[in-house]
This record gives C-alpha cells, sequence and structure tokens, in this order.
C-alpha cells in the first residue's frame, strides 16, 4: 500500500515538475496518433469500398432505343451466367437518381426531357464471370455502353494496398518517433533525479520500486496522448460523414461504433504499450548502470 | 556484521593502484577506525564493503554475502542491511528533514505508520525531531551530518558505514557525533568509520587499521595511535 501511494505521488509529481516538456512530448504523441488513426481510416474505408464494389456482381446496359429491348433481354436470358435479369426504363432510371441525389425535377427543368437512355440491369452468377459477360453484351449491337464494377474495384483494390502500405509506413515512423521523444522526456525526468535514484539505491529500493513511477509516467503519457487524439480522431470522422452525406449522399463511409472501439483498442493499447516500453528501456539502462559497481 | 578481506586488491583504469593485497577481519559489534592521508584507499575500501565497487581481485565477505557472487537482484537486501554516512551527505535538497529519513523506509516498502513512529524515534534520538521540517539547506553543517546518521541508522542496520562522519563539523558537535556513533555501536551494530581527526581517534578508543599507498600499515586494537607515524 505504501508502495503504490508512492508510485502514485511520484508518478503525478514527475509529470507536474518538468510541466513544459511533457506538454511537448504529450503534444507529440497526439499529433503522431492522429497521423496513424487518419491512416489506418483511410485505409479501411477505401478497402471496404473496393470489397463492396467487388462484391457487385451486376452490369448496367445501356441500350440505344427503345425498340432493342426486347431483342437484348431475349439474348441475355439465355446466357447461362446470368442469373437475372432487368430491364429499367427512362423513367425508372430518372426516378432512382432522383432517390440518391435528390435532383430529377432540375435535370428535367434543365434539359426539357428526360435525357437517360432505357437499360438493362443483369446479375452474374460468380465475380469472375463480371468480364466475359460484360465484353459480350458491350459487342451487342443494340448497346450502346457496358458499366460494370470490375474495373473500378481492381484501380480501388490497388489503391487499398497502397494505403495499406502507407498506413504501415506511417505507423512505423510515428513508433520510431513515439519512441524517440518519449524516451528523451524519461530519461530528463531521470537525469534530474539522479541524485535521489541513487541514494535510494544505496539505501537498498530494489530496481522495481525506482523504476514503476518512470514506467507509470511513460504509461500516462502514451495513453494520455493516445486518447487525445483518438478523441479529436472521432470528432474529425463524424463532422466529414455529416458533409459526406450531404455532398456525396452515394458515398457510403464505414461508420460504426465497432470502428470507435477498434481505434480505441488500437490507438490507446499502443499508446500505454509504446509509453511502457519506451520507460523500461530508458529506466532499466540507466538503473543497471547506477547499480552495477565499478 | 563481521567482515572479511583476503587478498583484496583494487585498481583503477589506468593502473592507478587504489588498495593492494588487503587481508583484514572485522568481527560482528567491532568499532573500527579507518585512517589515513587523502588518497591511502580509507574510502575505497568503505566502497568495496558496500559493493558499490567491486574488487580487482581477492575476496570480500560481509556476514553471509560474498560480494563477488553478489547478484545485482540480491543487492538491495544486501544494501538493506547497511547503513552509510556519506562524506558529502547526499541529503536530498527537495525534502525536509524528517522527509530525508523517512524515504529511506518508504524506499523499502515499509508501511507508513511504522515508517512515522521509526522516524520519530531517529529524530528524537538526534536532537533532531523539533527540526523536523527544516529543508537541509536550512540545518547547519553539524545538524546536516547527525541527518545524515540518522538517515543512515533509520533501519536498524548490522553495519554502520561513516566516511568521514565529523569531517565537517566543530569539535564539540564532532563529539556529540561520536557519542551517538558509539551508542548503536553498543546496541550490536558493527561500526566502521573513516577519519582524519586524531583528536576524535584518541578521545573515543576503538580498534584502529591505518592505511598507506593502498595497503594496511598498521592495525591496533583499542589502542593509541600515532596518526601517520610511520609515513
Amino acid at each position: 500500500m505504501a508502495t503504490f501511494k508512492y508510485v502514485i505521488r511520484d508518478t503525478i509529481r514527475q509529470l507536474t515538475r518538468h510541466f513544459t516538456v511533457v506538454f511537448l512530448t504529450l503534444l507529440t504523441i497526439v499529433a503522431v496518433f492522429l497521423a496513424v488513426g487518419m491512416s489506418i481510416l483511410l485505409s479501411i474505408n477505401v478497402t471496404a469500398l473496393a470489397f463492396q464494389i467487388e462484391s457487385d456482381l451486376t452490369i448496367e446496359a445501356y441500350l440505344k432505343d427503345q425498340n432493342a429491348v426486347e431483342s437484348v433481354m431475349g439474348r441475355l436470358k439465355n446466357m447461362p451466367q446470368i442469373t437475372n435479369v432487368r430491364y429499367i426504363s427512362p423513367e425508372e432510371a430518372l426516378k432512382r437518381l432522383d432517390e440518391k441525389i435528390g435532383q430529377g425535377d432540375q435535370i428535367i427543368s434543365l434539359l426539357g426531357d428526360n435525357p437517360l437512355p432505357p437499360s438493362v440491369i443483369v446479375t452474374v452468377d460468380k465475380a469472375e464471370n463480371l468480364n466475359l459477360v460484360a465484353n459480350e453484351i458491350d459487342a451487342f449491337p443494340e448497346v450502346d455502353d457496358v458499366i460494370y464494377a470490375g474495373e473500378v474495384a481492381e484501380r480501388l483494390a490497388s489503391l487499398a494496398y497502397f494505403l495499406n502500405r502507407f498506413a504501415m509506413a506511417i505507423f512505423l515512423v510515428a513508433i520510431i518517433t513515439s519512441l524517440v521523444v518519449m524516451m528523451n522526456t524519461i530519461r530528463i525526468a531521470l537525469y534530474s533525479r539522479r541524485e535521489e535514484i541513487g541514494v535510494m539505491l544505496l539505501v537498498g529500493a530494489t530496481p522495481n520500486y525506482v523504476s514503476l513511477p518512470f514506467l507509470l509516467q511513460g504509461v500516462v503519457l502514451g495513453g494520455m496522448g493516445a486518447l487525445m487524439a483518438l478523441f479529436f480522431l472521432v470528432r474529425a470522422y463524424r463532422r466529414l460523414l455529416e458533409v459526406l452525406s450531404r455532398v456525396l449522399p452515394f458515398f457510403n463511409m464505414l461508420d460504426s461504433p465497432e470502428i470507435t472501439l477498434w481505434l480505441f483498442c488500437l490507438l490507446v493499447g499502443g499508446g500505454v504499450a509504446l509509453g511502457w516500453i519506451c520507460s523500461w528501456l530508458a529506466v532499466h539502462k540507466h538503473i543497471r548502470r547506477s547499480l552495477k559497481p565499478r | 556484521m563481521e567482515i572479511r578481506m583476503a587478498g583484496v586488491s583494487k585498481i583503477f583504469d589506468p593502473d592507478i593502484v587504489a588498495l593492494e593485497d588487503i587481508y583484514l577481519y572485522i568481527k560482528k559489534g567491532e568499532f573500527v577506525y579507518f585512517i589515513g592521508h587523502t588518497g591511502s584507499g580509507k574510502t575505497t575500501l568503505l566502497r568495496l564493503i558496500n559493493r558499490e565497487l567491486v574488487p580487482s581481485s581477492g575476496q570480500v565477505m560481509v556476514g553471509n554475502y560474498n560480494l563477488r557472487k553478489l547478484r545485482l537482484g540480491q543487492l538491495p537486501y544486501f544494501r538493506r542491511q547497511i547503513g552509510v554516512v556519506f562524506q558529502d551527505f547526499k541529503l536530498l535538497s527537495h525534502l525536509s528533514a524528517a522527509e530525508n529519513v523517512a524515504f529511506v523506509l518508504e524506499s523499502i516498502g515499509m508501511p507508513k505508520r511504522q515508517v512515522q513512529e521509526r522516524v520519530k524515534a531517529v529524530l528524537s534520538m538526534l536532537g533532531l525531531w523539533r527540526r523536523r521540517f527544516l529543508y537541509p539547506e536550512q540545518m547547519s553543517g553539524g545538524e546536516q551530518q547527525r541527518l545524515a546518521i540518522a538517515r543512515a541508522i533509520v533501519n536498524m542496520p548490522s553495519l554502520l558505514i561513516a566516511d568521514e562522519p565529523t569531517g565537517n563539523v566543530d569539535m564539540e558537535t564532532a563529539e556529540s557525533i561520536m557519542e551517538i556513533l558509539f551508542s548503536i555501536n553498543a546496541s550490536g551494530t558493527t561500526v566502521l568509520m573513516a577519519t582524519h581527526n586524531q583528536y576524535i581517534v584518541d578521545a573515543f578508543r576503538a580498534r584502529v587499521i591505518e592505511l598507506g599507498h593502498g595497503r594496511i600499515v598498521r592495525d591496533e586494537p583499542k589502542g593509541e595511535v600515532q596518526l601517520y607515524g610511520d609515513l
């Protein structure tokens, strides 16, 4: 109990003793963890989007005119890879567009007529057949254009791959920066108390007893820094979701409490672990050197 | 706590011989003065006993501990049996007198109530209880010296090492410090004291070991010694 009180009291003393250094360290940790959190959010969103598009097994074929509908539908239904065919009239297409972006009336009033062509939406049995079926449909003389997710998904997948690597790089840089900054902060605390630590070790204090306040200081700095970064990150992400839902309503970013929980575990857990490791490295070396007889 | 040294030498880089071929036996409960010129090896010898230093050769046994074989993990528990009065006191300037003493007991995880009782007892014994709230710099040299002794004995050590405890104080204070050290010795604690003070050695008789150029040049059991006579 006495040890516990001492550790808490001493940790608070250390955190307030070099307030400027501690504050600057905290700011650095916040910045570092903000960068890590942002890169993680960006990466998981792009990955989710790529997956979502990739799992979309539909092909949309735009027809040249209304007369071609029956012959095209007939041929499509005979293709074995196709599981479903649905005709979308220009009126229905306009209605769907209006539901998505809410500007159908404006389009009509601007162009004087519905500019959308008739189309058919085809669902294929598996993702590997998307390219094959899309190319076959594209070759129909009645078909003006074919749109499907395959190409976009491929590009997004490669972007997600790059972003994952980018997030890893940010993560590594962040860890190294945090290590250096936090270790230096702990070293300053150790240096300012070297005399006291020396006397403590001479009178029989155990290395654990001496090092605990420093370890706790590292944990508090890492944990608090990560927690503050998480707070700013979650607020900024919520704001971004709000803005995007108005500006790009069809763009669905990941939004669930699990993401916040996942980020909490990753950032705060990482901050605490990093704080502990940095402090341990700095303190352990100092204490071993002080204890070791010459 | 008894102390044995066999063939102990200590050589500092580069080739500075601080101690050479020391053989020594100190009985449990003995009071021993270490005398000799500056640089004769007194402090090095005491630091070997406290395991701040390791010998370049030879064996040092303190109580049941063979200091050459002592692992770093055992060192704190070994040092808890030893009280040290440092030449430069090593008092912590940001702690009050009471806190400086309590700090030793807190460092070894003693409960608060017991710490308070011990601190009160030891500060009262050394006449510092009324000065307990003062910081070291607000105290006189003699008071600081007594505070350093209080810190060294608060844990009731089996061995007390005092390096020049009367070095910076007037004769009256030096005598009071010696009375305290002898009363601690009377309770069974082995006391090792390095000193230059001939008056003290003459007035408070005990075994005297004289060092010269890192060697024991005289070992007088509780007798009158002319300091540095043969050097």
